[in-house]
């Protein structure tokens, strides 16, 4: 097969014989279009003499009709059938924007004006933001109308996917919380000792630490872990089932899709959350002992009786009556991003992205409203 | 630790020159096979039709040929060459020389139609943007699809256009070898009547071999110049249709002669 090729030869005032060569395949026929349109412009009756043309394909014979084809004397392809048939195949193609020239591009739709261009920015986004509002208040209230029914009725309750997604958003997480409090209370303890012995009170480290640990970082930390594992992953099982119609195919048998997957997440994470946290407390107090020991030499046994004196039970209450609502946060942004999931990929890896970022910042948002509603909590 | 190379395949004079040769080919998951001791030839320029029972093996045949699963044993030979001990080059140019529709379209949902057609191109051709266009619309209007859909995503369009859509980007390059999983399940009657007139044209002008899965029996009759019949985990009979309907294999008589088939007592 050799290299598409062509040469003209000129026959008369106006009038030319195009000899092609070779084979015309779409992947030879770069630039061909602009030389033959160049070199044939003035000329009005073009012959074609195919006799040295191995192979034509459809891009080949587009090419040709749509530089030269009103111009073709006769029959371009006499006694050939294969080349005429695919020449044919190109015919009435001309017509609607398939010509090999501007008018086939897209129009641009873009904003021009910069200034129109922002004002059509904040107004679009703000209008997402209500759209956004509005639906995240509906499916809050959605969920909770089926939490209290379920409260009524428990039946209505999916145990088996509960007890399953306990597992793989709780149980599963147990490793990473407590690794990752471990060494946020060792740093913690590293810290306190450091400034605190300039005043001679490294001791304090220990209170320091259980208090932080109990009322804000166990929780905050499992809560971020968690949604980093469980919003992801909820926002993109049910956006996938989405895609593939499983949630219409629950809707068209009477299955509530909230009821069957969002309400089992929910109380999962709702039920795990606690007793992650505890656990993630317990090793960040570990954590704390641990370097405390090695730096002061002061026994574990210490830190447990410093403990139980001087840092009082509020503190835990404190930290642990927020996981729930971290928990019911991470499931219901996890769960109605994945809902909003449209039929293609990128508004699935959008719809993700969105659920982690907006779980963990709604996370410390609540923290903080946390921390001000319990300021100076005792049991008193 | 470097591959010990095959030694070359062991060819009859008619299957020298095969687009498909497969020898002995063995396909399983776990205990389950899917494939054993399967043989193949499929012959340039022809349109072979590949049926069989839901599960026989088909698509799992298709992916085999394309190099997407790799076979427990068992040699396939694409337009010559082994595509999976060949180098990169050499895998790409065989690539460029084959089209595939996937059972499900299989359009890149973040490209456009006309993007999703204009995707092969650009990776094996040096056209520009807008010669490449200008294909791409006469593919849409050779697989009958409208101008305005070049712009519609893949999520916006009909089963019926997804399919449409797909073919055309199979035959972006004008492949010789043309692999068809499905081609015609859910369209309509006249419409796959089209389809079928249409790759039977290509086929014939672009002297395109097709590996054809379908079940339709109107394409079968129509098109296709032999059947292999998938049964018993191997290839148990490849001719054209007419011998065929004559076959005392169990399968392949109910295929034809049963309540759907077109054998009339």
């Amino acid at each position: 097969m050799s290299k598409a090729d062509y040469s003209i030869e000129t026959l008369a005032e106006g009038r030319a014989r195009l000899i092609l060569k070779g084979a015309w395949l779409i992947t030879e026929l770069h630039g061909f279009a602009v030389r033959l349109r160049a070199q044939l412009d003035k000329i009005q009756h073009i012959e074609i003499d195919a006799t040295q043309l191995e192979t034509l394909d459809t891009a080949g014979a587009l090419l040709l009709r749509s530089t030269i084809g009103d111009r073709i004397d006769g029959d371009p392809f006499p006694g050939n059938e294969k080349f005429s048939n695919i020449y044919a195949l190109t015919e009435a193609t001309s017509a609607e924007g398939v010509a090999l020239d501007r008018s086939s591009e897209p129009k641009r739709t873009l904003w021009q004006n910069p200034v129109a261009g922002l004002m059509v920015r904040i107004g679009r986004a703000m209008e997402t933001f209500w759209e956004h509002f509005i639906a995240s208040a509906v499916f809050i209230g959605h969920v909770t109308t089926l939490f209290l029914l379920s409260i009524v009725n428990p039946k209505r309750i999916r145990w088996p996917a509960l007890v399953n997604i306990m597992q793989r958003a709780g149980l599963e997480a147990i490793p990473i919380v407590t690794l990752t409090n471990f060494f946020v209370g060792a740093v913690l303890a590293f810290l306190m000792v450091l400034s605190l012995r300039q005043y001679g009170g490294a001791v304090f480290a220990i209170d320091f630490v259980s208090i932080g640990v109990l009322r804000e970082f166990a929780p905050v930390i499992a809560a971020v872990l968690i949604a980093g594992r469980s919003a992801s992953s909820f926002a993109a099982e049910i956006g996938a089932m989405k895609m593939n119609q499983e949630i219409d195919a629950m809707c068209v048998m009477g299955i509530d899709p909230y009821e069957a997957l969002v309400l089992p997440r929910v109380l999962a994470l709702c039920i795990m959350t606690p007793l992650v946290t505890f656990l993630g407390s317990i090793a960040g107090m570990a954590g704390g002992a641990a370097v405390i020991w090695a730096v002061l030499q002061l026994a574990p046994g210490y830190f447990l009786q410093r403990l139980y004196d001087y840092v009082p039970f509020e503190n835990f209450f404190v930290g642990i009556v927020r996981t729930p609502v971290f928990a019911a946060t991470i499931a219901i942004v996890g769960c109605r991003m994945g809902m909003t999931v449209k039929e293609d990929v990128i508004s699935l890896g959008r719809k993700v992205t969105t659920a982690v970022v907006q779980s963990i910042f709604l996370i410390f948002m609540i923290d903080a409203m946390f921390a001000i509603l319990f300021n100076g909590f005792t049991f008193q | 630790m470097k591959r010990k190379p095959l030694p070359p395949m062991e060819l009859h004079e008619d299957e020298a020159n095969a687009a498909i040769v497969i020898k002995g080919l063995r396909n399983q998951f776990g205990q389950h096979v899917v494939h054993d001791n399967l043989d193949l030839v499929v012959r340039r320029g022809e349109i072979l039709g590949v049926v069989g029972g839901s599960g026989s093996g088909k698509t799992v045949l298709l992916r085999s040929i394309l190099g997407l699963q790799k076979p427990a044993a068992g040699d396939i030979l694409l337009l010559g060459h082994r595509l999976n001990s060949e180098n990169a080059e050499e895998r790409r140019r065989i690539q460029a020389r084959t089209g595939v529709l996937f059972q499900s379209g299989a359009l890149y949902s973040t490209l456009s139609v006309a993007e999703n057609i204009m995707a092969p191109m650009a990776e094996f051709t040096n056209l520009n943007p807008r010669e490449m266009r200008a294909v791409a619309m006469l593919k849409l209007q050779l697989v009958g699809l409208p101008a305005r859909a070049a712009e519609l995503m893949p999520s916006e369009l009909s089963g019926g256009m997804i399919k449409r859509a797909a073919l055309a980007r199979a035959l972006a390059l004008d492949a010789e070898l043309l692999f068809l999983d499905e081609p015609t399940a859910g369209l309509d009657p006249i419409s796959a009547a089209a389809f079928d007139t249409l790759i039977k044209d290509l086929a014939s002008s672009l002297n395109l071999t097709v590996f054809m899965i379908t079940h339709d029996l109107d394409s079968l009759y129509a098109i296709c110049s032999e059947i292999a019949v998938l049964a018993d985990k191997r290839v148990v009979e490849k001719a054209p249709v007419s011998q065929l309907e004559k076959s005392t294999h169990p399968w392949i008589h109910e295929y034809f002669n049963g309540p759907r088939g077109r054998v009339k007592a």
